[in-house]
C-alpha cells in the first residue's frame, strides 16, 4: 500500500510541468532568502496566490520548493557578505563569514549548500518514517484533546517568539478572534460585522496573512530612507562553489551533520518553532560537544555544518506535525496549511489515510526539492550578486504591487486588498509595539479548528473537567501551561531555585497522562518519566540545590 | 510615547475593543433547535482577550522604563512620529490612492502609477532616479499583468480609461 502510494506520489511530483514550477520556485527560494530583510516565510506567503491556479500537488511541491531555496539561500548572503539572509541562516554567518575574509568563500558555501541538502534528506527520510506512526496516534484525539492541541501550539509558539509572553498569547487570541469575524457556519448567525455587509463571509486568509507578514516587513525595511536606498553591492563577484572539498568535509564531520539534523528535525516537530531556533541552538550544542570550541567563529567547518543541516532539517519535523495532526510545525507549514484550505484540503489525523497520493507527493517534493537547490545554488548565486545592486527600495514597492495584483485573483473582489492594508497596518504596529506575529498567524489558521472542537466537545457534554479527565487533553493542557512558565525559567535559570524543579517536575507530572493512557508502552514511558524526575531531584538535592550560572555563549531563542 | 505609556494605551485600547466585542455578543439570535449557540466562541475569546489585557496593563504599569533598543529613536510628539514614520505613513497612504482610485485607473494604470509615485517619493530626487523608476514601474507591473491576464486567464480591474 505504501510503495503503491509512493509510486503515485513520484508521478505526480515527476510531471513536467511540477518539475518547471518546482525549479522556479526554489530559484524564487534561493534568490528571496538571499536578500536581507525578505525573510523565507514572506516569500512563501507571496508564492500562495500564483499557487489558486494550480493543483493542489502543483501548488504545494512549488511552495516547498520556494521554501527549500529560501533556506540555502540564506546562507549565500550570511557567507558573503556577514548579514544573515533571513533568521534562520544567522548562526551560519558565525564561522561562514569569517572563512570567506579567510580567502574560501567557495568551501564555505559548498558546506552551506552539502549540509543543508543533508539536513534536508535526514529530515525527509524521518518524514516518511515518522508521519504515519503519528497519524495513527492522532486517531486516539477526540474534540477536547484537539482542542487542547491548538492551546498548546499556541502558548508554544507565543512562549518561543517573543520576549514577553502575555503579548505572545494576546497575539495568538487576536488571531483567534479574526476567525470568529463574519457567518457563523453552523447557524449562520453573523458575528462581529456591525451590520458591515463585505464582513459577512468573513476575512478570507490570504490577504490577513500577506498583510501581516509580508505587507508590514516591507514597510519597516522602508522606515530607514538611507537604510532603504543603499544597494546591498557585494564586492565578490566570481565565486567557484567547492563541492568536493566540502563533501569532504562534511564527511569527516559526520557527527556534527547527524546531531544538527536531529535538533532541527526536533525543533521541527515542536509547533511554532521553526529555523530560527534550530541553527542556533545546533551552532550552541555542536560548540559545546567540540573538542576545539575555541575555533568557533574563526571560520571553522563545523560551525557551518551545524546550522545549516539543522535548519533544512527544521522542515521535515513541521511537516511531520502538519501532516499528522493538522497542527503547523512553524509559519511556513501554517502558509501551507492555508493553501491546502484553499484546495478543500484540511490535514488532520486522517489526512495521509484520505489523502494518501498527496500526503506522499509532499513527502517526494520535499525530498526533490533538495535536488533542484544543489542544481540551482551556483546559477543562482550569479543572479544574487546581481539582485544585491537592485536599492531595497525599488524591489519592496514592486513587491507590493504584486502583493495587490496576488491577491485580487483570491475572490476577484477589491475588498480584499482593503483588507490587506488594514492588516498590513496592524502587522506594522504589533512589529513596532513588540507583539510577536507567529502566534497571531497559527491563531488564524487554527482558529475555525478549535471552535469546531470546542463546541463538538460541550455539545458532547458541557462538564468542562472532561478536559482534564482524558489522557491526552490533560498531557497538551500540561505541556501547554509548561511553555507558559518557560519564559520565566529561561529567564530565572542560575538565579532563582525553583527553576531547579522545573524539569523534574514536568517529567514527574507528565507522567500521570502517560499512565492513564494505557497500553504497555505508555506505562513504561510513565515509569521513566518519573524516574528521570526522581533522578534530576536526587542529583540536585546532592548537589545542595546550588544555582550554576547558565553559560555565557548560550544564546537566547527568539524570533527572528 | 515612551514604551511603557504606549503599552498601556495599547492595554486599554484592548479592554474598550473587546469589552464592545463582548457586549455584541449578546445580540446575537438563538437559532431554535441549536445545541451551542453561536456566541459561545465569540464570547470564549473576547473574554480570554479581556482577562490578558487586564494582565498586559498590570504589566505595563508595574514595568520599568526598558533600556532603549539600537534602532529606536526618541519620538517627542505626534509631529516627530509623523517624521520618524513618514515613508510608512506616504506607503500606506499612496496605497490606499491606489485602492480608492482602482474604478477609475484599474490594475494596470493604477499599479504602474503606484509603483512610480511611491518609488520617486522614496528615492533620489534626480533625473536619471525619475526615468529608472518609470522603467521599473512599467516594466515590472505590465509584465506582472500580462501573466496574470493572459497566462493564468485571471480578469483583474480594467477601470474605465483603457478599452475593454
Amino acid at each position: 500500500m505504501i510503495i503503491e502510494n509512493i509510486a503515485g506520489a513520484f508521478d505526480a511530483v515527476f510531471h513536467l510541468k511540477n518539475l518547471g514550477l518546482m525549479t522556479l520556485g526554489v530559484a524564487a527560494g534561493l534568490i528571496t532568502g538571499a536578500i536581507p530583510g525578505f525573510t523565507i516565510t514572506m516569500a512563501v506567503v507571496l508564492t500562495l496566490p500564483f499557487t489558486f491556479g494550480m493543483s493542489a500537488i502543483e501548488g504545494i511541491s512549488t511552495m516547498i520548493g520556494v521554501f527549500v531555496g529560501g533556506l540555502s539561500g540564506g546562507l549565500m548572503a550570511g557567507v558573503l557578505t556577514g548579514i544573515p539572509g533571513t533568521p534562520s541562516s544567522v548562526a551560519t554567518t558565525f564561522d561562514g563569514y569569517p572563512m570567506t575574509r579567510k580567502g574560501r568563500p567557495g568551501l564555505a558555501l559548498g558546506l552551506g549548500v552539502w549540509s543543508s541538502f543533508f539536513g534536508g534528506l535526514i529530515s525527509a527520510v524521518f518524514l516518511m518514517l515518522l508521519a504515519p506512526s503519528l497519524a495513527k496516534i492522532g486517531l486516539e484525539f477526540g474534540p477536547w484533546d484537539y482542542f487542547a492541541l491548538v492551546l498548546f501550539a499556541l502558548t508554544i509558539t507565543a512562549s518561543l517568539a517573543g520576549e514577553n509572553i502575555v503579548k505572545g498569547v494576546l497575539a495568538g487570541a487576536v488571531g483567534l478572534l479574526i476567525t470568529a469575524i463574519g457567518e457563523d457556519e453552523i447557524s449562520g448567525v453573523a458575528r462581529f460585522t456591525f451590520g458591515f455587509e463585505p464582513l459577512e463571509q468573513g476575512f478570507d486568509f490570504l490577504p490577513v496573512l500577506v498583510g501581516l507578514f509580508a505587507f508590514s516587513q516591507l514597510l519597516s525595511d522602508l522606515r530607514d530612507t538611507d537604510r532603504a536606498r543603499k544597494p546591498m553591492v557585494l564586492s565578490t563577484t566570481k565565486i567557484a562553489i567547492e563541492h568536493v572539498q566540502a563533501i569532504r568535509e562534511i564527511f569527516r564531520h559526520y557527527k556534527t551533520l547527524i546531531r544538527s539534523s536531529l535538533i532541527g528535525i526536533f525543533v521541527g516537530i515542536l509547533p511554532g518553532a521553526g529555523g530560527t531556533i534550530a541553527n542556533i541552538l545546533a551552532y550552541d550544542q555542536t560548540k559545546k560537544a567540540s573538542d576545539t570550541p575555541e575555533k568557533f567563529g574563526t571560520g571553522t567547518p563545523e560551525g557551518i555544518i551545524a546550522p545549516e543541516s539543522s535548519n533544512n532539517a527544521v522542515e521535515g519535523g513541521a511537516l511531520i506535525t502538519m501532516m499528522a495532526l493538522g497542527i503547523p510545525g512553524d509559519i511556513v507549514t501554517a502558509v501551507m496549511l492555508g493553501a491546502l484550505l484553499i484546495h478543500n484540503i484540511a490535514p488532520s489525523p486522517t489526512f495521509i489515510v484520505t489523502e494518501p497520493i498527496l500526503a506522499y507527493s509532499i513527502m517526494v517534493a520535499f525530498a526533490l526539492s533538495l535536488f533542484i537547490m544543489l542544481g540551482l545554488q551556483a546559477i543562482c548565486l550569479r543572479i544574487f550578486v546581481t539582485v544585491t545592486r537592485v536599492p531595497m527600495y525599488r524591489l519592496a514597492i514592486v513587491i507590493l504591487a504584486y502583493c495587490a495584483i496576488g491577491i485580487f485573483t483570491l475572490n476577484n473582489i477589491v475588498f480584499d486588498l482593503w483588507v490587506l492594508l488594514i492588516f498590513g497596518l496592524l502587522g506594522y504596529a504589533m512589529r513596532r509595539y513588540g507583539f510577536p506575529l507567529a502566534p497571531m498567524i497559527l491563531g488564524v489558521v487554527l482558529g475555525d479548528n478549535a471552535e469546531i472542537n470546542l463546541i463538538r466537545a460541550l455539545a458532547t457534554d458541557d462538564n468542562l473537567m472532561i478536559f482534564f479527565m482524558r489522557p491526552w487533553s490533560l498531557f497538551f493542557l500540561m505541556i501547554a501551561t509548561a511553555s507558559v512558565i518557560f519564559p520565566w525559567f529561561q529567564k530565572y535559570r542560575g538565579k532563582k531555585k525553583w527553576t531547579l524543579l522545573f524539569s523534574p517536575v514536568l517529567a514527574i507530572t507528565l507522567s500521570i497522562p502517560m499512565f492513564m493512557m494505557g497500553g504497555q508502552v505508555r506505562p513504561v514511558i510513565a515509569v521513566g518519566l518519573i524516574a528521570i524526575g526522581l533522578y534530576l531531584i536526587y542529583k540536585r538535592h546532592r548537589g545542595g540545590w546550588e544555582l550554576k550560572p547558565v553559560g555565557a555563549d548560550e544564546h537566547q531563542l527568539r524570533e527572528g | 510615547m515612551s514604551r511603557i505609556n504606549a503599552d498601556v494605551v495599547i492595554a486599554l485600547l484592548l479592554l474598550v475593543i473587546t469589552s464592545a466585542l463582548y457586549l455584541d455578543t449578546y445580540f446575537y439570535e438563538t437559532v431554535p433547535g441549536a445545541i451551542i449557540g453561536a456566541k459561545i466562541w465569540p464570547r470564549v475569546v473576547t473574554f480570554f482577550i479581556g482577562g490578558l489585557s487586564v494582565l498586559y496593563l498590570i504589566q505595563s504599569l508595574r514595568a520599568t522604563r526598558p533600556e532603549p533598543k539600537d534602532d529606536d529613536e526618541q519620538i517627542n510628539g505626534v509631529a516627530d512620529w509623523f517624521r520618524v514614520n513618514r515613508n510608512v505613513v506616504a506607503c500606506f497612504a499612496f496605497y490606499g490612492i491606489f485602492l480608492a482610485s482602482l474604478k477609475w485607473l484599474g490594475m494596470l494604470i493604477g499599479g504602474i502609477l503606484f509603483v512610480f509615485v511611491t518609488l520617486s517619493f522614496l528615492g533620489e530626487n534626480t533625473r536619471r532616479s525619475f526615468i529608472i523608476n518609470a522603467i521599473v514601474a512599467i516594466v515590472c507591473v505590465g509584465f506582472m499583468w500580462a501573466i496574470f491576464t493572459f497566462a493564468l486567464g485571471v480578469i483583474l480591474p480594467q477601470g474605465e480609461i483603457l478599452p475593454r
